[in-house]
């Protein structure tokens, strides 16, 4: 379905001011790889999360897929077809949503703009109607098709836009921080309807988010991006698991602990009435909960995973 | 073929719906062009009839010249006035959901803003370009063949230059310049070129092809054109075409993508 | 206490010189969009000359100091950062402007000023240029109180020129359509203010009820002044400048004061 070999892509850019003059004169460009060869492979209907800080190259990949942006060297296919050379029956195969840009009409309701798409991607009646109805459905935006855009929340107008990116049913999304910016609600509203969707239609999906949880909750395997290079391409639970193997013990003490027992403690921990807390490897903690909890007056406590954010900025440190 | 036009109805009712909900700045701009029209013609006319001729053309002749170069200037703002809207489309970021989609770009970007105020100021435009066509008298059925040949290659070396402004929009970002100084250097031949001494004539003429544009049709009515000069032109015309092409497709390949 | 302005009105300068360059290929387009017009002016008069002595009792000598001086003077008082005011208000930007501990109005003179030495500069060296290559028959005045009183309107000029075009781009308070008036404006100054075509050339009775209107006191009045030499019609005229400098000036002030307390930002 995708696959991307030895994928190079490098940007020119100009070089800051060094004085006023000179730079009016001679300008300097520089030149900055953005990929250094990465490669990777995606089959049909997988739903994969692309994830790194700010200038990794999650984007720029995604633009390479789309055929926005022409490779500098490397091989790469797409539903068969080169992205560059955007054939008509390679776009009309994908959809290419970036968060918070729109390509509603601001004036005019979202309809007007799905009756337009329906002439690009050439939908039959039939099929437009179905899969308008189909998407009204999934994103709960029966009131929102026919209201100017201008007049819609930021929540609102994103799903109308999704409904837009959508109504030709694409074989592949790629997703550009689609929930960036937007409330928790939207947010979630989002987050179900992309599981909902890949659920019912199995299409492809690349996800680029910054919100960890939603990478989380949709993709199970996950590619690392950092400087152009991948880090680390496979199952989300096998990263957390080869990163994080210590857990947070939080206890609600109803005594303080006295003075001698907390000597006694080998393990770091955070003490503040009422809690106490120890972050340590799971085998450990067992061993401590075994040791010390009957000597300890408590009323409540938790065992919590090392949130995910954690995890990733530790796979991120641990690569060159 | 059927699919494009078909778009390209959408794309320009759309554009008309846009223009519908922004009336008062609407009718500005209105009431701006056409002083900008009156007053110019008011300044031509005056100036014609005192002197009777200009570098040796007649006061019909002389609107001739005045009323073609509307006519083009019109038709070409008129179809391509999106192209003004560009320098945002790329900062934005939103060029990327365009390149995405399965036609050709120019479809949206090139021709996807048709202006209705041009389309209206159109009519009057070529009414009066008639009238004082009939006021000159020798035009034969070769003369005004002619004249129309050279009018569609002035409209494809005006497609070309904005193709160029768009090609020049991706790789700088810098859009309104250029396509600002393509209006005021093709005002130049608002009025004959010939009032032009050398060397300003030859570069106005040949180099920046304002003059083949604005100057020639008229000039091969009037009969002032050989058959060399007809044939440089055309294939001026068609070179600026090939050449905008390929700068495009250049552009596309160094395309950076800004806005994320 | 000057010292410290001194330094804050430098710091502004060096700043605006630095956008400027930064967006240089912007500032050079834009001067070959303005000396092309000059081209149009200069060569169209010419041509118009190739044939009589005089025209509307204007020699050759005349036209060419004429289109040439009224360019100069064009760039000097029109010149002018002010519509970026609009784009400001639109976009909430203005907030910081109105925050910061220098007066709104320094600021937006200071970059004027910048903005208008700037151009005259290039302006004098593209007529320069233009002198050099087609040598055109020039008058030169000479005489000082015509001067002075040539320096005076252009003075004035400026003035009202910029507090009009203040008052334009506070329409941006109150709508968005932002780009009509000023539109409008701009052309009726190329075509009213005697940039293309001397005024008295006119119709008498256009012509007077132009000089009812500003727009003959921007450029067109100190080039005649240049022309034909101190008067006393000349230095009524110059009375009437002052009327509307006033004009304007009350005018803009009004909208400021009348923006500002209005002033809402839709949820930006």
């Amino acid at each position: 379905m995708i696959k991307v070999e030895n994928l190079i892509k490098v940007y020119k850019s100009q070089k800051g001011n060094r004085s006023f003059l000179q730079d009016f004169f001679k300008r300097e460009y520089e030149e900055k790889p953005a990929l250094k060869q990465i490669s990777f492979e995606i089959g049909s209907g997988e739903l994969v999360g692309f994830i790194g800080p700010n200038g990794a190259g999650k984007t720029t990949t995604l633009k390479i897929l789309a055929g926005i942006l022409y490779p500098t060297s490397g091989k790469v296919s797409v539903l068969g077809h080169v992205p560059f050379d955007k054939e008509k029956e390679f776009l009309k195969q994908i959809s290419f949503v970036m968060g918070q840009k729109n390509q509603l009409i601001w004036e005019l309701p979202p309809r007007e703009s799905y009756l337009l798409n329906k002439e690009i991607y050439e939908i039959s009646d039939v099929a437009f109607q179905k899969h308008l109805a189909d998407l009204i459905d999934l994103l709960e935006a029966k009131e929102i098709v026919d209201k100017p855009v201008r007049t819609l929340s930021l929540g609102q107008r994103m799903r109308a836009e999704l409904i837009a990116a959508l109504i030709h049913r694409p074989k592949v999304m790629f997703l550009d921080e689609p929930t960036i910016g937007l409330d928790i609600f939207a947010q979630t509203t989002i987050v179900n309807f992309i599981k909902e969707y890949q659920k019912q239609f199995k299409a492809t999906i690349i996800l680029t988010s910054h919100y960890m949880k939603d990478i989380a909750s949709l993709a199970k395997r996950v590619i690392l991006i950092d400087k152009g290079q991948i880090l680390f391409d496979g199952l989300l639970d096998k990263l957390i698991r080869s990163y994080s193997r210590e857990k947070t013990l939080t206890i609600i003490l109803k005594k303080s602990i006295p003075a001698p027992l907390l000597e006694k403690f080998k393990l770091p921990f955070e003490y503040q009435m009422p809690l106490l807390k120890i972050k340590a490897e799971k085998t450990q903690l067992l061993k401590f909960m075994a040791q010390y909890l009957s000597e300890l007056e408590f009323s409540d406590f938790t065992l919590q995973d090392e949130p995910i954010e954690e995890v990733i900025k530790k796979a991120f440190r641990k690569k060159p | 073929m059927k699919r494009y036009l078909k778009l390209y109805w959408l794309f320009s009712v759309q554009s008309l719906k846009v223009v519908w909900q922004h009336k008062t700045g609407v009718l500005f701009f209105m009431f701006g062009k056409l002083i900008r029209f009156l007053m110019f013609l008011f300044f031509v006319m005056i100036l014609v009839k005192n002197t009777k001729t200009l570098v040796g053309y007649t006061f019909n002749e002389t609107l001739v010249f005045y009323f073609t170069f509307n006519v083009i200037d019109t038709l070409t703002q008129m179809l391509f006035r999106e192209v003004y809207r560009f320098r945002w489309l790329v900062t934005s970021g939103e060029l990327d959901g365009v390149l995405v989609r399965p036609y050709h770009p120019f479809i949206r970007v090139l021709l996807g803003g048709l202006d209705i105020l041009d389309l209206l100021m159109l009519g009057p435009y070529l009414a009066l370009l008639t009238y004082f066509l009939l006021q000159i008298g020798l035009t034969t059925s070769y003369n005004l063949s002619l004249y129309l040949l050279l009018v569609v290659n002035s409209l494809i070396i005006a497609t070309a230059f904005h193709i160029v402004v768009l090609a020049l929009g991706v790789l700088t970002t810098e859009v309104d310049h250029t396509i600002m100084i393509y209006r005021d250097l093709s005002k130049l031949a608002v009025v004959p070129v010939d009032i032009y001494r050398e060397p300003i004539r030859s570069l106005v003429t040949f180099v920046l092809p304002i003059g083949i544009m604005m100057t020639y049709p008229v000039k091969g009515l009037l009969n002032m054109l050989n058959w060399n000069l007809i044939i440089v032109s055309l294939v001026l015309g068609l070179a600026s075409l090939l050449f905008s092409l390929w700068l495009w497709g250049r552009a596309l390949k160094k395309y950076q993508s800004w806005g994320s | 206490m000057y010292n410290g302005l001194m330094r804050k009105i430098l710091a502004i300068a060096k700043i605006n010189l630095a956008q400027y360059l930064v967006y240089r290929l912007s500032f050079v387009l834009w001067r070959v969009r303005v000396i092309l017009s000059l081209f149009l002016t200069f060569f169209l008069w010419s041509a118009v000359y190739q044939s009589r002595l005089s025209i509307f009792n204007y020699s050759h000598r005349q036209i060419m100091t004429y289109i040439l001086l009224i360019y100069v003077i064009g760039d000097l008082v029109y010149s002018s950062r002010v519509s970026d005011l609009s784009i400001q208000i639109r976009n909430g930007a203005i907030i910081n402007q109105l925050l910061k501990p220098f007066p709104f109005l320094h600021n937006l003179f200071t970059r004027e000023v910048t903005d208008k030495l700037l151009n005259l500069f290039f302006s004098i060296f593209e007529v320069g240029l233009v002198i050099l290559l087609f040598k055109p028959a020039l008058f030169i005045q000479t005489d000082i109180l015509t001067i002075l009183l040539m320096l005076l309107a252009i003075g004035m000029g400026i003035v009202i020129s910029f507090f009009i075009s203040f008052a334009i781009s506070l329409v941006a308070f109150w709508s968005a359509e932002v780009w009509g008036p000023r539109f409008v404006f701009m052309t009726l100054i190329t075509v009213l203010s005697g940039s293309y075509f001397p005024l008295d050339i006119l119709p008498t009775l256009f012509y007077r009820l132009l000089l009812l209107t500003p727009f003959p006191y921007f450029t067109y009045l100190p080039t005649k002044i240049f022309l034909d030499g101190f008067s006393f019609q000349y230095l009524g005229m110059v009375g009437i400048s002052l009327v509307w400098v006033v004009l304007s000036y009350f005018f803009a002030r009004a909208l400021w004061r009348k923006g500002i307390r209005e002033f809402s930002f839709f949820g930006r």
